[in-house]
């Protein structure tokens, strides 16, 4: 019987050339974030919400229920509608949302900290492919709370419905739902890649992105209130994406006031969205400038 | 030299006004490169540069006959880079770390989790493969990184100081992992280091850098000199032996261990084994142990650091 050498064996045939290298650091970075018991629990604490909605859509059809009895703020929520949705978006899921983007604090951090950049970069992987393969990471854990419940919900309410062109009326809901779940998740994901670049741990990380968004919101809040300047609301991170799905998802007036979210102190009420789009288009460039600054693959040393 | 598999020429690396590499131009075939010189010589910088990690301030670095700053990542795809830092993925196992270079070098899931399992074999992390990197001792670290750069099985590996900070059953190991990959699999290894054991040990080819400028480079058999002198043991005491060579006029240098190196000294080229055995016979000193004294890599390293500074004086 032959005896073959089983040690190393050199690669024969061809290879083919390589290309979306981003995945393999997406999977990994996702498998590592959810090896963690507290994301798991926390990601599916965050469905929790998903289950409430789910439940206020499906139960008047399971038990009956008269659900035009209810007012005109019955309509937002026992069917799918802009101001249930930024109602579930801004109010309710939000908190899980910046929660989860702190813990995704060692994204790069762990990578600087065990100096695992010249591993990646000494591959056939561009800076790119890295940046977007850990965007990926934090898009794919928060779109998971945003995005995917949010098409669940509609495709539970058009089956469910059985009203003639119910279809056609909501079906621009779709995309501006897909937009306004971005809009939460893309500025988070990348402030939170900047912040983990610059910090040498995942806890630096986590208090910095922590303190970044809630400090912004207080000192908006009481410049807003003590000068009453309404343009200082333009200093809150929140503020200025609620403003933009607020846009975004367009709810009907009689929707918001029955919902209490008209109500609400918002500070951007009477600042013109674009404004906040400037805003927020500035923090997503710094955010991003940052990263491809402090995260190089290639170091220029000429002088 | 056809097909090079490294070439570079007048290759400047600045960091700030620092010079680390002062236009070096060098050229290498198949086989086996030792990359010798003190701490600071360039040595890692000349590997960042062909890896495309930074980016050269004048000249140009081919490897297989691409650009490394052009075709960086065509470059990076055929060759292994062994880091000399303490570098993984926290919280990944041995198999999952070299798994996902594999990925990240552009195997499939399948073929990479195969390989690294192949590798890590070969390395010696059987059963520790399923452990945390961040577990692994010092020893285990570098072969684990050793275990990466091989996983997509390049056509040339770029070591940089594989065998730091190993105890030295670990360091034999590694030295005969990098041996075996040289002779028996055709592999071209590039090994970096400032142990010269290491790279006598293993390669064939061996360039000298010093402060940013090749000093020497070539054959280390053709590089190392002979003095024309013989190393020398002798039955008994070997006293009466070595007075009577110097009596003839012969230089003789004696060591503790009881050999000793018998130069010409002033007698114009007489000195061959026939003249020694001859004295041994006059003397009544029986010679067991007569070969030619030839330089060591490090008489030859030391001599070529000394010349380069003098060259600078």
């Amino acid at each position: 019987m032959p005896i073959y050498d089983n040690s190393y064996r050199r690669i024969e045939g061809l290879r083919p050339p390589s290309r979306m290298l981003f995945l393999p650091i997406a999977g990994t970075g996702l498998r590592l974030f959810f090896r963690r018991r507290l994301h798991r629990i926390l990601a599916r604490v965050g469905l929790i919400p998903f289950g409430v909605m789910l439940l206020i859509l499906i139960g008047p059809h399971v038990i009956d229920l008269p659900t035009e009895e209810f007012g005109p703020g019955a309509a937002a929520v026992f069917h799918v509608s802009g101001a249930g949705l930024y109602l579930y978006l801004s109010k309710w899921v939000w908190v899980f949302l910046f929660l989860l983007t702190a813990l995704a604090g060692g994204l790069i951090a762990n990578d600087l900290r065990a100096n695992a950049l010249e591993i990646y970069f000494s591959r056939p992987l561009s800076l790119f492919d890295y940046f977007l393969g850990k965007l990926l990471v934090i898009l794919t854990v928060l779109l998971g709370l945003t995005l995917l419940p949010c098409l669940l919900l509609f495709l539970v309410d058009l089956t469910l419905t059985e009203t003639q062109g119910f279809w056609f009326d909501q079906l621009h809901l779709l995309p501006r739902t897909a937009a306004a779940c971005l809009l939460m998740t893309v500025p988070y994901g990348l402030i939170m890649l900047a912040i983990s670049s610059i910090a040498r741990t995942a806890r630096n990380a986590m208090l910095l992105f922590a303190g970044l968004i809630m400090m912004t919101s207080i000192i908006s809040n009481i410049l807003t209130q003590s000068l009453e300047q309404p343009l200082f609301g333009l200093i809150s991170i929140n503020a200025n994406m609620h403003r933009l799905m607020e846009i975004v998802l367009a709810p009907n007036p009689d929707h918001v006031n029955a919902l209490s979210l008209g109500n609400r102190n918002f500070p951007l009420q009477d600042v013109p969205a674009l404004y906040s789009a400037g805003v927020l288009a500035a923090i997503i460039t710094f955010s991003v400038l940052l990263f491809f600054r402090r995260v190089r693959g290639v170091e220029v040393v000429s002088a | 030299m056809e097909n090079p598999i490294l070439e570079t020429s007048d290759l400047v690396v600045r960091y700030g006004r620092n010079e680390a590499l002062k236009g070096i131009d060098l050229c290498f075939g198949q086989g086996s490169l030792g990359l010798l010189g003190p701490n600071g010589a360039g040595k890692s910088s000349l590997l960042r540069v062909i890896f495309g990690l930074i980016r050269p301030a004048r000249g140009t670095a081919r490897v297989l006959g691409l650009d490394a700053a052009k075709d960086g990542v065509r470059v990076r795809s055929a060759c292994g880079y062994m880091p000399e830092s303490d570098c993984h993925i926290p919280g990944l196992s041995g198999l999952e770390f070299t798994s996902f270079c594999g990925r990240i070098s552009g195997l499939n899931a399948a073929d990479a989790k195969r390989r690294a399992h192949e590798v890590l074999v070969y390395v010696g992390l059987k059963e520790e493969r399923y452990r945390k990197v961040d577990e692994y001792s010092r020893g285990m670290k570098q072969k684990v990184k050793f275990a990466a750069a091989l996983v997509h099985d390049p056509a040339v590996l770029f070591l940089d100081e594989p065998t730091n900070g190993l105890d030295p059953q670990a360091r034999l190991e590694v030295l005969d992992l990098m041996r075996d990959l040289t002779t028996n699999k055709g592999m071209n290894v590039v090994l970096s280091s400032h142990l010269l054991q290491d790279v006598e040990s293993v390669c064939q080819d061996v360039i000298m850098l010093d402060r940013g400028r090749v000093r020497a480079s070539g054959k280390i058999d053709q590089l190392k000199q002979s003095d024309g002198g013989f190393v020398v043991k002798v039955h008994g005491v070997p006293d009466p032996f070595v007075a009577l060579l110097s009596r003839r006029g012969f230089r003789v240098e004696r060591d503790d261990r009881g050999s000793m190196l018998v130069l010409d000294g002033n007698t114009n080229g007489t000195l061959n084994v026939r003249e020694l055995y001859r004295i041994g016979r006059e003397a009544g000193t029986p010679l067991r142990h007569v070969v030619p004294a030839v330089e060591t890599l490090e008489d030859l390293f030391l001599r070529t650091l000394q010349e380069g500074q003098e060259g600078q004086e």
